[in-house]
């Protein structure tokens, strides 16, 4: 049986990656984008977790390549989708780091300096970290069998994620079909192809921008009701919940042939 | 005792990830006055004091994440140069640089911790950590102190002219404690024994490491589970709630048995195998054991030689050195 799982993601650790790269600032955006977060809860289960990665596969993602072993599609297969994560409580920490040699001490070299072919000191930064503490939610339609695990490492510095996931319960959800709005980010790429999009802002970000307060049209999953309004108290969910119905991984899009 | 435990773990390094997980339960216990900063001052975070028992929040000191295995990882180098398995100079077969393209890719550092060098790949760490958080508030926790660089001559003016090199910095006091839990992930025997050493015999951390940062690793507990457990977090939080006045703390032995309970509290709530769990005795046995061979030069070397080998084993089947790979990209 399909299930609908509501999931809360606490920050243990500062998470960090580049949603943008502006010279030495290096900063993370305060959404999880659900093809990272699908890897962070499914690989070394679901998606096998290659230790050692050489030559091209190092340099290209391996979403929906079709020779990779840990493609997303693996995923769609077992019935699994994870919607993005939208921040509840969020804030920021930043810090500086750097690249040692053995010799402990290692100088930046600086701008016009010899072997510097970039216009900034290229072995530091300041990364732009989301603090610990921080609190995400986000939506897994996954089959009942399935394990989520209770912690996960998430960012370039595989950042500790405490997960606390709840099922939510069949009666609260019904399909509908129509205009609707969605105040949920989502990832148009995964929408599902009859499915319109009408208005929405972008949060833009690597690999694929996402839409979030946005305006649809087509088939979704509805939570709404006094079967929701009995479950949801207490637990921080918003009265209304809109859902795309069928996304699926790269549903909208069409990985060229190599 | 060591011999039991050969069982639990992978025999060779595997290409996939599997959930052979080891958890060993550290207290990280200041003996000087180590500095954690980044940007001039001590890194902090701002967290709640206890998970239940106490609810308010207050500012921790924070031993990132990479100022744990960075001189970790430089005490276990050291060890491989010393036994000649690796080498600093640029002509010799086994020659390994630390942090750069010139890295061997297959000697036991590369392969436990891992690397990332733009086009030649990049092999995933072995070795997770989490950053630290002290259990007690950053104000109880530090101390700011002046420093300065004398003439020759003792003195702060040389030739009836002042020197200018004074300043002052925030340091972390003596016997704070940093729970942690750092993970082991597909590891063989060998490199069990290598990255325990590494952790008992690095006694500084931090900057100006040579000058102060002295600590101590008291290992509490090791748990072989198929998946990861709690964070440093919430063994801090746990533990925090446990002390029964946190005005204060007991010493490192009082302070032990209480992270004993306390990771065995939190082990219980984690829905994970644990197919075998060392405390106390158990512990004390399997310690002893991995002191004494370190204690014997033959001994570790022949545990570094066969580690040796089944690193390079790996780098000839799947890592930098193996053919295959290059068949398959060209498809």
């Amino acid at each position: 049986m399909m299930m609908l799982y509501s999931c809360v993601l606490t920050l243990h650790d500062n998470v960090f990656f580049a949603s943008r790269e502006m010279g030495l600032l290096f900063e993370t955006e305060k959404f999880f984008h659900n093809w990272g977060l699908s890897y962070a809860l499914f690989s070394g289960r679901e998606l096998p977790q290659m230790y050692r990665l050489t030559g091209e596969a190092a340099q290209r993602p391996s979403y929906f390549h079709p020779t990779a072993e840990n493609r997303l599609e693996v995923l769609s297969d077992l019935d699994i989708y994870v919607f993005p994560a939208q921040p509840l409580q969020w804030s920021y920490q930043i810090n500086t780091f750097k690249a040692a040699q053995t010799t402990y001490y290692g100088k930046s070299k600086q701008f016009g300096d010899k072997g510097a072919d970039r216009n900034y000191p290229i072995n530091y930064g300041r990364a732009k970290e989301l603090a610990v503490g921080s609190r995400f939610r986000t939506y897994i339609l996954a089959p009942e069998t399935v394990v989520i695990p209770r912690w996960i490492r998430l960012g370039k510095w595989a950042g500790k994620v405490q997960v606390e996931v709840e099922a939510i319960p069949p009666e609260c959800q019904t399909i509908d079909r129509g205009d609707y709005c969605c105040d949920h980010p989502l990832n148009p790429l995964d929408l599902p192809p009859e499915t319109r999009v009408r208005l929405y802002d972008r949060v833009v970000m690597p690999p694929a921008s996402l839409l979030r307060r946005s305006q649809l049209s087509g088939e979704y999953l509805a939570l709404r009701g006094d079967a929701w309004d009995l479950w949801r108290q207490e637990r921080e969910l918003p009265q209304k919940l809109n859902l795309p119905y069928g996304s699926r991984y790269g549903a909208n899009y069409h990985a060229p042939t190599p | 005792m060591l011999d039991h435990l050969k069982e639990h773990f992978v025999k060779e390094f595997p290409r996939i990830a599997s959930g052979h997980y080891i958890h060993l339960f550290v207290l990280r216990h200041s003996q000087s006055f180590p500095v954690f900063q980044t940007d001039g001052v001590l890194n902090t975070a701002r967290t709640q004091a206890g998970l239940t028992k106490h609810r308010d929040l207050f500012n921790r000191l924070v031993m990132f994440k990479r100022k744990q295995t960075t001189p970790e990882r430089l005490t276990g180098r050291e060890l491989l140069r010393a036994l000649d398995i690796t080498s600093q100079a640029k002509d010799a077969e086994n020659y390994c640089a630390y942090n750069g393209e010139d890295s061997c890719k297959q000697c036991p550092d590369c392969i436990l911790y891992g690397f990332a060098i733009g086009d030649s790949g990049a092999e995933r760490s072995k070795v997770y950590s989490d950053s630290a958080f002290s259990l007690t508030p950053y104000e109880t926790s530090h101390q700011s102190m002046t420093f300065n660089a004398p003439s020759e001559a003792g003195a702060m003016s040389e030739g009836g002219v002042m020197r200018h090199s004074i300043n002052e910095q925030d340091h972390v006091i003596p016997e704070i404690t940093f729970p942690v839990v750092e993970t082991l992930r597909d590891v063989t025997y060998e490199g069990f024994i290598y990255l325990v050493g590494n952790l008992l015999r690095t006694r500084r951390y931090g900057a100006q490491e040579s000058r102060t940062g002295t600590m101590t690793n008291h290992l509490v507990g090791i748990a072989f589970c198929d998946g990861e457990v709690f964070s440093n977090l919430r063994l801090t939080q746990a533990l925090y709630d446990r002390l029964e006045n946190p005005e204060q703390i007991p010493g490192i032995d009082g302070l032990k048995l209480l992270a004993e309970t306390t990771v065995r509290e939190l082990l219980a709530e984690e829905p994970v195998r644990q197919t075998r769990v060392l405390f106390g005795d158990d512990l004390a046995e399997i310690m002893k054991n991995v002191k004494g061979l370190y204690q014997d030069d033959e001994a570790i070397a022949a545990i570094l030689t066969t580690l040796n080998q089944q690193t390079h084993q790996y780098a000839q089947t799947h890592g930098a050195k193996a053919k295959t790979t290059k068949k398959k990209s060209k498809k």
